[in-house]
């Protein structure tokens, strides 16, 4: 039963790739080292959009989030059975950024951070990475991820609580040292 | 001083500052071209290979306006806690990295291991092809995969679907490099459900990519420098092979040949490293020869090979004359998606040989 594309079908379909390429494609390349898989996977992922258009969410915004879920999966079953992982690490890019290293902030220059990013559990680097590169909220993030929303918050708090330990920078509302000063 | 976190994760977003590139640009327009051409209708959810199972729960991330009628797809069965105890195991193996868990646990069966030891001597003896002035060595990569599809009434249909191409590295490895992908057909069907999943397959375009150096579009992620930072010794790379791959695979030790299989199959291992991964391989418990000879590609050699407990033998399959690699396959202990037990359900066969030009033509 396979009849021809309608045209319909098929701009509604041009407009929702061209709005959400892009942001696939980057949310993809973070999980997988090579760019010819990364396009291979997001092609993967676009044509699983298009058989169930019926199903996918009609703006772009929720639609990407919905892509999210499915490029995750196709790449948690890419290579195989053998891969088979249930979370997925988020890479840091090799590409050479502006150096960030404002006084106020406390910034950690690339190294430092990639030090401590590498060092978080996959698990805990996906929450991170769809809260604050993906912009995706915690509920749409929860689905993408298949727990509960109230799982994924905690799940979120305990990643920067676990990358706050490895920046070494402690939570500002707990007063430390100064106290055992007074003594000296 | 008030330090917010989560400015310090944003500022460090690895997305690309840039754009998509021309190339980029090009690729994804033709392939959209390509999939609103495709029957939308067709019982096929995807097609990458082991994909379909897994998408198919992907209703839940959707904000859930289901198909009218549409069909009840199987969810994932597959991911289960056997990772996390794989991963827990290796934990506790590399615990420390003080001494590495290659060696003390025993290793490979003594067949395959006398198999492996030879290789890596052939190995060594048997220079590699040595590309002339304005040569280039071809790297001529023939694979099938599974595509599991599942039909309307849940029964999975499974075919093989070809990954083909070849690769042309110049002797100046900085220079240009070709890459050139076939299109994507069926290569082998398992019945009538399967025949059917074959013919509706999506098109996967045929690709030939110039390879800049420094661009890492390609299979060139695996560069001279980086093998030849490996150890050089057996049990050491075996060790760096368990810490590298922590928590993936359905075993650690499985993992570790995974590893080397697909290393391997780059076709790009120089002699000397490819000795050492044989020797590496002679050290994972559980390794065992496969009786008899083993075909791969119309080419006959010997198979070693891993059982893991999802019924899939990783082999790697070697030239024991010449200690060259053939390729590599995942062979089905038991029925799966629809294969028999026996059948392969993904292979690679990899040739390496020196030519005097790029071929023009082949698909853009």
């Amino acid at each position: 039963m396979n009849s021809p594309p309608l045209p319909q079908d098929q701009e509604r379909f041009r407009a929702l790739y061209d709005a959400t390429y892009e942001p696939v494609l980057r949310f993809i390349q973070r999980r997988i080292p090579e760019e010819h898989r990364a396009e291979d996977v997001t092609h993967e992922t676009f044509l699983v959009a298009w058989r169930r258009l019926d199903t996918l969410p009609d703006t772009a915004e929720d639609a990407r989030a919905w892509l999210f879920g499915v490029a995750r999966k196709c790449l948690l079953a890419e290579g195989k059975s053998r891969f088979r992982r249930t979370a997925l690490s988020v890479r840091l890019s090799l590409e050479v950024r502006t150096q960030v290293r404002d006084e106020g902030l406390g910034a950690f220059d690339r190294a430092e951070f990639a030090q401590a990013w590498n060092k978080l559990r996959p698990a805990e680097q996906e929450a991170l990475a769809l809260a604050l590169w993906d912009d995706i909220s915690s509920a749409d993030a929860a689905r993408i991820l298949h727990i509960s929303t109230a799982a994924y918050r905690t799940r979120l708090n305990r990643a920067r609580t676990s990358l706050r330990h490895h920046l070494d920078i402690f939570p500002p509302a707990v007063p430390t040292r100064p106290y055992l000063r007074t003594h000296s | 001083m008030s330090i917010n976190l989560d400015t310090i994760v944003r500022t460090h977003n690895p997305a690309h500052t840039t754009s998509l590139d021309s190339d980029q640009r090009i690729r994804a327009t033709a392939r959209l071209d390509q999939i609103v051409a495709f029957p939308r209708n067709a019982d096929i959810v995807s097609s990458h290979p082991r994909v379909r199972k897994t998408v198919l729960g992907s209703d839940r991330a959707s904000q859930t306006r289901r198909a009218p009628g549409g069909r009840r797809l199987r969810r994932a069965s597959w991911i289960t806690g056997t990772s996390l105890a794989a991963a827990g195991v290796a934990a506790a193996l590399v615990l420390g990295n003080i001494v590495g868990p290659a060696g003390w646990r025993g290793g490979a069966d003594a067949a395959a291991a006398s198999t492996l030891n030879d290789a890596a001597a052939a190995a060594i003896k048997t220079s590699d092809p040595t590309v002339g002035q304005g040569q280039f060595l071809e790297v001529a990569t023939h694979a099938a995969y599974a595509s599991v599809t599942v039909t309307p009434d849940g029964t999975p249909a499974t075919f093989l679907a070809s990954q083909d191409s070849q690769l042309y590295i110049p002797k100046d490895s900085s220079q240009t490099w070709t890459w050139i992908r076939d299109a994507r057909v069926p290569v082998q069907t398992f019945g009538a459900e399967s025949e059917k999943a074959a013919a509706a397959d999506p098109p996967f375009p045929a690709e030939r990519v110039l390879l800049r150096s420094g661009a890492f579009y390609g299979p060139a992620n695996l560069t001279s420098a980086s093998l030849a930072a490996l150890p050089t010794d057996p049990a050491q790379l075996l060790n760096y092979i368990y810490r590298t791959t922590l928590g993936q695979g359905v075993s650690p030790d499985g993992m570790a040949l995974t590893w080397i299989a697909d290393t391997l199959r780059s076709g790009l291992v120089p002699a000397g490293i490819r000795a050492t991964m044989y020797r590496s391989a002679a050290l994972i418990p559980g390794v065992t020869l496969t009786q008899g000879t083993a075909n791969l590609d119309g080419r006959t050699g010997v198979a070693i090979g891993r059982d893991e407990t999802d019924g899939i033998r990783q082999e790697i399959i070697i030239d024991p004359n010449t200690g060259l690699v053939i390729g590599e396959r995942q062979m089905l202990l038991k029925a799966l998606d629809g294969l028999p037990a026996g059948a392969a359900m993904g292979w690679t066969a990899v040739t390496t040989t020196v030519v005097a030009s790029v071929p023009s033509g082949a698909s853009k």
